[in-house]
């Protein structure tokens, strides 16, 4: 998009942008609660450290208030944080005292150039979206997913933990597979054209 | 739609279960041979593989580290009512004497947040979308997005304050003994039972009444008010602290909660910024685009491109409007065909 050649005009954005300038404390909670925890993982896409990523999400929303007076939002408040987040992690992978301390956990700088920004945002939305559809399953079929997909854990030893027999456990998890599909078919739909894009 | 051959069951097994080697061979005919097939098996191969990568989101606690950025920023707080609130005690304490105990609780409305308990307040935030709230009083608040209502423990006993930051519609419960009251960026609004909407920011607040009579004044001097019937908007800007009522109540400005957008000759530039409003999203007009024409119409339940393309069967010329996740954005149809 040229912006010399259109101007922009925010609406209900304008609204929440004009309170951030102006310091308002709602204002930044929401936007931090929105944000903060695909941004944080989005930055641990660079910077594979999830403790670090928190730290540094966290700063770029202290400087956001700190400059509030001249922000500079034209486009969008959330293609701003990522870009802001994209270039900070940038900046830590190239400070060499930070590559030395945690030199295994980061990865080359030439592994970002193959994925682009927007596919690793795409990516961090769905797993955004995918973390809030797991939290949202029926409480059952949450607790069977979780523990074979987070604690990895095989379901025979799922069963046995909590005395089901092994079939309903496949069964719960049968079920918890096609809710998150269906919920996930969106964040597909993006996947797939940002590869497609790729390929050519 | 064509549907892929493949059965879903097989896929899940195949999933759940590596080591069934039946299920794999199938599987991998089946994807050999079928692209929907394919496709849809690496939806849930995606799905079943991002499920592990997602651990770390649990790590992630947004209430406490925003506690810890909030500490770090010398934030304003949600409504300037804190050394209000502490004005307005002194008052009351003034008062106490002469209208005891009853008038000071009534008076009690805000919540110190230095002071009080976390468990003695409640908030209702909306972000993303919109929210509906029943209040313990029975009335209902419709929050806008990006708004956040507060109320203390005693609201609907005591008191029925509510402090608003943002916009909400407020269907209130009738009650004369207990005046509901919302208050933002010092004023308040005040009724014993009406429909209304208020929008606040950090200058301006804007209320329109539907039904019902409500009183709109400056928050510890209620002589400097307007009264307000149906189809009235109440102004409040803060850089001059006056109150000024208006005898009309624009249909679009509670369009978020009614659902229905009403244009009379309304200029198209207009018109698609009210739309662009309704649907939370910001407007991008190419400069080189004469929305010279008015337009005329109602929408109720139409979807966004329902409207575009109404608005352009008025049209001689066609624009092309595209919309994004967070815009719309109206450019010349030639141009781009």
């Amino acid at each position: 998009m040229n912006n010399q050649n259109s101007h922009t005009l925010n609406t209900d954005s304008k609204f929440l942008i004009d309170r951030l300038k102006n310091g308002n404390e709602t204002a930044y909670e929401l936007l931090f609660k929105e944000y903060y925890k695909v941004l944080v993982i989005f930055a641990s896409k660079y910077i594979k450290d999830i403790e670090a990523s928190k730290e540094l999400v966290q700063e770029l929303f202290v400087h956001i208030y700190e400059k509030r007076e001249n922000l500079d939002i034209n486009s969008s408040l959330k293609s701003y944080l990522f870009r802001s987040v994209h270039n900070r992690s940038i900046n830590i992978i190239n400070s060499k005292k930070i590559r030395d301390r945690y030199a295994e956990n980061y990865i080359k700088n030439t592994d970002i150039i193959i994925n682009t920004i927007e596919q690793e945002v795409n990516v961090s939305e769905m797993e955004n979206a995918l973390h809030t559809a797991i939290n949202e399953l029926p409480s059952r079929c949450k607790t069977i997913f979780k523990m074979n997909r987070f604690d990895g854990l095989s379901n025979n030893e799922i069963a046995e933990k909590l005395t089901l027999s092994k079939r309903t456990v496949e069964t719960q998890i049968s079920k918890a597979l096609k809710i998150l599909r269906i919920k996930l078919e969106p964040y597909m739909v993006a996947s797939c054209i940002a590869l497609s894009l790729l390929a050519n | 739609m064509k549907k892929s051959k493949i059965n879903i069951e097989y896929i899940i097994r195949y999933l759940i279960n590596e080591q069934d080697n039946n299920t794999k061979q199938m599987i991998n005919k089946l994807i050999n041979d079928d692209e929907l097939s394919r496709k849809e098996f690496e939806a849930y191969l995606d799905v079943w593989e991002k499920s592990a990568n997602v651990k770390d989101f649990e790590k992630i606690d947004a209430q406490k580290d925003w506690e810890k950025v909030r500490s770090k920023m010398n934030l304003k707080p949600t409504v300037k009512g804190i050394p209000l609130q502490r004005y307005l005690l002194r008052i009351v304490a003034i008062l106490l004497l002469a209208f005891g105990l009853a008038y000071f609780f009534n008076q009690l409305v805000f919540v110190d947040h230095n002071k009080s308990n976390i468990n003695d307040y409640f908030e209702v935030m909306a972000s993303n979308e919109t929210k509906q709230v029943e209040l313990p009083d029975g009335s209902i608040v419709n929050l806008n997005h990006n708004s956040k209502i507060i109320r203390n423990n005693d609201f609907g006993k005591l008191n029925r304050d509510i402090i608003l930051d943002g916009e909400a519609f407020f269907e209130v419960a009738k009650n004369p003994a207990l005046p509901f009251k919302v208050h933002m960026l010092n004023s308040t609004v005040e009724v014993l039972g009406t429909n209304f909407n208020v929008k606040c920011d950090s200058q301006k607040v804007i209320v329109g009444v539907v039904s019902g009579k409500v009183a709109f004044y400056q928050s510890g001097n209620s002589k400097n008010r307007v009264e307000l019937i149906p189809d009235n908007t109440g102004i409040y800007e803060s850089d001059n602290n006056n109150f000024i009522s208006k005898s009309y109540l624009d249909p679009n400005s509670i369009a978020w909660y009614t659902g229905k957008l009403i244009f009379r000759q309304t200029p198209e530039y207009e018109v698609f910024k009210i739309i662009a409003g309704f649907f939370n999203k910001e407007l991008i007009i190419h400069t080189n685009i004469p929305l010279n024409n008015t337009f005329t119409g109602n929408f109720e339940k139409q979807s966004l491109e329902e409207m575009i393309e109404i608005i352009n069967l008025t049209r001689t010329s066609k624009l092309n409007v595209t919309t994004t996740e967070n815009s719309i954005i109206v450019s010349n149809l030639e141009k781009y065909n």
